[in-house]
């Protein structure tokens, strides 16, 4: 487990460990000059305000690994995608997919990398499923002996053989999302690059897209996913590893159930059927592992939970239990509350805030 | 070059156009249908124009047809490319289309190749229906017209090619295209010859590529003259078909690296 504040440049490895990583970006950045009104403009139109999209960013990601990059609006997500997939320069710098570096050989890492385009305009829309699929066949150089196989194959994996004479205008947005997902194998890529590929999607539609991902991308074909997502669910169910952004820089990055509890915090809930109980304010306001005010939440059933954030771990919430009962508040249990990914990634993104 | 992205590209494009059948019939059919009134109109005029046109085959119908005919590819040349990437790259196409490594010049071949060869189906059957009406076309002299057409076409593609940096760099063609097709239109002895224009708009037909393919290509076909006859007019719309295709290919160049830069290439 690796939960790390900030991501210095990695060190020197050596070749075998170095060839077990898909990608490696090293103190990536960009920034992209601010668009300004016109009045401003006028007064001073030499100078360029700029605003830092990426930051010194710095990440690995091993062969079949899905990475997840979280974040709110504007952390950076999707211009470091765009970074790997050579449709934009990085400023400083450098990112390799494969061991080939995107900058001073782009040609090359195009091979190995293929973002999936989620714009659904970006298909032929008066051409069938299979055409749309043989034209990039063609594009990305498919032996024509083998495009006929190979568009047969990406068809069944994204469950679309059925309806492959089908014009794509007809197809539903889940249909349109799973064939810019065939498209994208079609290359058999090294490195996928996946932004918010389920925003269209229903939620049920979202969930068996997110197993199709799991189960193809990573299980069989060993494809290294890195994907920017806003949705914490798909997130846990998609990612080995999730890095969180904001403001182009990386806050934190590591597994993602180990990142959450890490970082989930000392939020308790003391379930008791009498909140305004003589003993209990004091109490809490007089220990020194409860920190602020608890805080009494609605009854439900008779039993009304009261949250409290208890410095210590465990031990401390023991010893905080055992002299509540001796107190003789009434109390039912005393449980940490499991904190949502969303509210971990605000809790990351507001401690590297308040450290900035 | 990878022809075998071009050729994947223009049977894409080539399936959309004739998925929608009516609006392919009516595009065939009105280039067929307006040699008509243009055969009147020409034979009404022909008293007038024709001492005019006595080095380009003296028959005004003729004279016409073959300057509709090289217009409606100057325009596709011209137009074609910017307003296609244009919509690409509001769709988020065009980042697809570079995302796969056919590479960049195949790409925008591609995506003009469909354009180009239906407006050649469109003019050859223009010609058809004029030799049908009575022109005489000299086709001993094929070579020269197809080199005269290739050499307008790449001028005129550099044309597109500016225009299309342009618009990928910031989303404008600054109306290069309108421009270029109005100048050539009325400059370039489309409907009249330019010996007939007031000396000091001739002056500016000079800049004008198509003044120099149109003259050389109705000598070669109206006239039947040889390359040698022709060679100074050749070589003017040669110079300039190099420069302009120069120019167009460092634009676009410039332009895909300022968006690179920028992080412009698609704004979906």
């Amino acid at each position: 487990m690796s939960v790390v504040p900030a991501q210095p440049p990695s060190p020197p490895v050596e070749a075998e460990h170095l060839a077990a990583f898909s990608v490696r970006v090293s103190a990536l950045s960009k920034r992209f000059p601010v668009r300004r009104g016109w009045g401003e403009s006028l007064r001073h139109p030499l100078s360029t305000r700029w605003v830092t999209s990426v930051d010194g960013i710095s990440f690995d990601v091993r062969r079949g690994e899905f990475f997840g990059l979280l974040g709110p609006n504007g952390a950076g997500k999707t211009t470091l995608l765009k970074m790997l997939a050579t449709f934009i320069t990085p400023d400083s710098g450098s990112a390799e997919i494969e061991g080939v570096d995107i900058t001073n050989a782009s040609a090359e890492a195009r091979r190995l990398v293929v973002p999936v385009i989620a714009s659904e305009r970006s298909l032929y829309w008066r051409l069938t499923a299979r055409e749309n699929l043989v034209l990039f066949a063609h594009l990305w150089s498919v032996s024509p002996v083998e495009i006929e196989a190979r568009v047969d194959d990406v068809l069944g994996v994204v469950d679309l053989r059925d309806t492959a004479a089908k014009l794509v205008g007809q197809f539903s947005s889940g249909m349109m999302q799973r064939l810019l997902i065939a498209r994208a194998l079609l290359a058999d890529p090294r490195v996928l690059l996946l932004d918010e590929p389920t925003r269209s999607l229903d939620p049920v539609s979202a969930r068996a897209f997110r197993r199709f991902l799991r189960e193809e991308l990573a299980e069989r074909r060993q494809c290294a996913v890195v994907i920017a997502t806003h949705s914490a669910e798909e997130a846990f169910d998609l990612c080995d590893r999730v890095a969180v952004l904001d403001r182009g820089k990386l806050l934190a990055v590591g597994v993602a159930s180990e990142l959450a509890r890490e970082l989930e915090g000392n939020r308790y809930l003391a379930w008791t059927t009498m909140p305004d109980h003589p003993n209990l304010r004091p109490l809490l306001l007089h220990d020194d592992s409860v920190d602020g005010s608890p805080v009494a939440l609605r009854e439900m059933e008779g039993w009304t939970p009261v949250l409290l954030e208890i410095r210590g771990g465990p031990a401390a919430a023991a010893e905080l239990l055992r002299d509540l009962v001796l107190q003789g508040v009434p109390l039912a249990a005393l449980e940490r509350v499991p904190m949502s990914l969303a509210a971990l990634v605000e809790r990351v993104v507001r401690r590297g805030r308040e450290g900035a | 070059m990878k022809f075998r992205a071009i050729g994947a590209l223009t049977r894409a494009t080539f399936l959309t156009a004739t998925s929608y059948r009516l609006r392919f019939v009516q595009a065939l059919l009105t280039s067929f249908i307006t040699v008509i009134p243009v055969f009147f109109v020409a034979r009404a005029l022909q008293p007038m124009m024709g001492p005019a046109i006595q080095r380009e085959g003296r028959d005004f119908f003729a004279f016409l047809v073959v300057g509709f005919v090289v217009m409606s590819l100057v325009v596709i040349c011209v137009d074609s490319l910017p307003s296609q990437v244009a919509g690409d790259i509001n769709n988020g196409f065009f980042e697809a289309l570079l995302g796969a490594p056919a590479g960049t010049p195949s790409v925008l071949v591609g995506l003009v190749a469909y354009p180009v060869l239906f407006t050649i189906l469109r003019g050859t059957l223009m010609l058809v229906l004029a030799a049908v009406l009575g022109v005489h076309l000299s086709l001993g002299r094929a070579p020269e017209m197809l080199l005269i057409v290739t050499l307008l076409a790449v001028a005129h593609f550099g044309v597109g090619l500016i225009a299309t940096g342009l618009m990928i760099a910031f989303r404008t063609t600054l109306s290069i295209p309108q421009v270029v097709i109005t100048a050539s239109g009325f400059l370039g002895g489309v409907y009249w010859p330019t010996s007939s224009i007031p000396s000091w708009v001739y002056k500016v037909s000079e800049f004008v590529p198509l003044t120099y393919g149109l003259r050389a290509l109705r000598q070669a076909a109206l006239d039947n003259k040889d390359l040698s006859q022709i060679a100074s007019d050749v070589l003017t719309l040669a110079a300039f078909a190099g420069c302009l295709m120069s120019l167009g290919i460092l634009a676009m160049s410039m332009a895909l690296s300022y968006a690179r830069r920028r992080g412009t290439l698609s704004q979906y």
